[in-house]
């Protein structure tokens, strides 16, 4: 099994926190983790990318995806940037609707999956968690691992002087796992 | 984060090849930031003290090689980290480290075209006649495994390792496992180092100083006669035998899918992950092709590649620059298959480097592949 999955937005949204803490999950499992970001240096607002692959056996997939498994648009940028259109037929793609207007992003023979993560992330108490509400999503609905392990390795990921914040985090991924739960019930 | 032998770690490659050094006995490093190196010197400024040795950062990079050279020159495992434009400024020094066969690590996390100082790593940038052994890894893995073996080789030949990663590399975050690596005895430091004074009188005979040194055998003994290079084994010093040894016996390369290829396609380092992806590609669609990937661009596995590329139909040379390392693929096939260099800078921004989407690598090497063929219908 490999899966790789696009995290596309802009600087300051947590795209590269969320992508480290994605693979840090998946090792437990026993999975061998990729990850590569590209961005702006020293920017907020800039454009960045993050790669993330996971696999039971040893990763061929060249750090910089140029097409992928799923894909994560968190910023009108990444729809410009046709990041959905990377994404293989039968994949999925998850669209932040708090900031990409509902219904504009439709790749042809791919699972959309619609989450106002910036909205949500606001309730919870914190814009800056939308990015973890949509990564326990996203560990949701591929199911290679229990999504509880994100919650689990929070406090690893965040830096020691901010170790305030873990439970917020932790909440906001939890509240993706929670939507991506009730969405799974939903007959289609 | 302090990595532990035999654990599963997830970490990039800059944060490798930091706790490889350490691991492998690195004492001291000295360094001045720079973009994409700085992660190297993060690593180190944190967990080298927790070792008990030595981080200092350095006014210059001149300057801090210049402490690396001090300190290694006393027998305590020293390394410095920069990135392209910083290494230009460091040659001097490499060079007499070369001269005076002092053993130390050196990183160099290419930039801008991110495998643009080929020619400068493996032909060396300073005066003189010395070589550096340069280590190119593909991953994260390998940013580790080769790291220790450098600290090895260094000692063991005592002689500058160049580890040449790049901005693909060392941003790269990977799950990495730190082996244990038991090196071979090695011959005792104080053949060479300053400062072993009793032992060398002790232990090297004063006639053979006297022979070699004559009225400055004694200063010769304290080890700062002219440096400490011509001290000790022979096989160690900087000469010509000592170089032609290591060709012969460093080399380090990986075949993949070679033996009944009609086309081989040489990579290295970031560049090599991508053309293997396009190698999985065509063999996927049924045309044999194989990736031969050197390890070591210094010594250059030059045998093994004539002995892969007799009789083929291409060999291919992909590079993230205008084409350096295809003088020495050239070198290595002597004519036994046509070399064709398939190379260019790069399409898609990556930080401080650029890199070829899969896709486009695929398609690149393709047309190289199909130029000038006939096609059967």
């Amino acid at each position: 099994m490999q899966t790789s999955v696009l995290m596309s937005g802009i600087g300051g949204q947590g795209i590269q926190v969320a992508s480290k803490l994605l693979c840090l999950a998946a090792i437990p499992a026993g999975f061998k983790a990729q990850q590569f970001s590209v961005y702006g240096g020293a920017v907020r607002g800039g454009l960045c990318e993050c790669s993330v692959t996971v696999a039971n056996e040893p990763i061929t997939e060249p750090p910089v995806l140029h097409a992928c498994d799923a894909a994560i648009c968190m910023h009108p940028y990444a729809v410009a940037r046709n990041v959905p259109g990377k994404v293989r037929r039968g994949g999925l793609v998850i669209v932040n609707t708090s900031l990409i207007e509902a219904g504009t992003v439709r790749p042809e023979g791919v699972r959309v999956v619609e989450i106002a993560a910036s909205t949500i992330a606001l309730e919870i108490g914190n814009l800056m968690t939308a990015m973890m509400v949509v990564t326990g999503a996203y560990a949701t609905l591929i199911g290679a691992f229990d999504p509880q392990n994100l919650i689990d390795r929070v406090p690893e990921i965040i830096p020691p002087y901010r170790q305030q914040h873990v439970a917020l985090n932790q909440k906001a991924i939890q509240a993706g796992i929670d939507f991506a739960r009730n969405l799974t019930a939903v007959p289609a | 984060m302090m990595a532990k032998i035999g654990e599963i770690e997830f970490m990039d490659g800059a944060e490798a090849i930091a706790e490889a050094a350490i691991q492998a006995g690195c004492r001291f490093y000295a360094g001045y930031p720079i973009t994409p190196a700085t992660p190297v010197q993060e690593y180190m400024s944190k967990h080298l003290p927790e070792a008990g040795g030595v981080h200092i950062n350095a006014a210059s990079e001149i300057e801090a090689i210049g402490m690396v050279w001090g300190a290694a020159i006393t027998g305590h495992r020293a390394m410095t980290a920069t990135s392209s434009t910083a290494f230009s400024l460091m040659q001097e020094y490499c060079a007499y480290i070369g001269e005076h066969a002092v053993p130390v690590v050196i990183v160099n996390v290419c930039r801008m075209p991110i495998q643009g100082d080929y020619f400068q790593a493996t032909r060396g940038g300073g005066h003189g006649d010395y070589r550096m052994v340069v280590l190119s890894p593909a991953s994260v893995q390998e940013c580790a495994d080769l790291t220790k073996l450098a600290f090895y080789l260094a000692q063991k030949w005592r002689m500058g390792v160049l580890i040449m990663a790049d901005t693909g590399t060392a941003h790269l975050s990977e799950t990495v496992e730190f082996k244990e690596f038991v090196e071979p005895p090695l011959p005792p430091k104080e053949e060479w180092i300053v400062g072993a004074v009793k032992w060398r009188r002790e232990n090297q005979q004063k006639k053979d100083l006297e022979a070699m040194f004559g009225e400055h055998a004694k200063t010769a003994a304290m080890g700062l006669h002219a440096g400490a290079e011509h001290l000790g084994d022979p096989q160690t010093r900087h000469s010509k035998e000592k170089y032609e040894r290591i060709a012969a016996e460093e080399v380090r390369f990986e075949a993949y899918g070679c033996e009944d290829a009609d086309y081989i396609i040489c990579a290295f380092g970031t560049g090599a992950r991508y053309a293997r992806a396009a190698v999985d590609q065509f063999r996927a669609e049924g045309l044999r092709v194989g990736i031969f990937r050197p390890i070591t661009l210094w010594p250059y596995p030059t045998e093994a590649l004539r002995k892969l590329a007799a009789g083929k139909k291409k060999v291919l040379v992909y590079e993230l620059n205008f084409g350096q390392m295809v003088d020495d693929v050239r070198i290595a096939v002597e004519g036994r298959a046509p070399v064709v260099s398939v190379s260019d800078i790069g399409t898609q921004i990556i930080g401080f480097g650029r890199i070829h989407p899969a896709d486009v690598v695929t398609t690149m090497l393709r047309e190289a592949i199909q130029a000038g063929e006939l096609v059967s219908a």
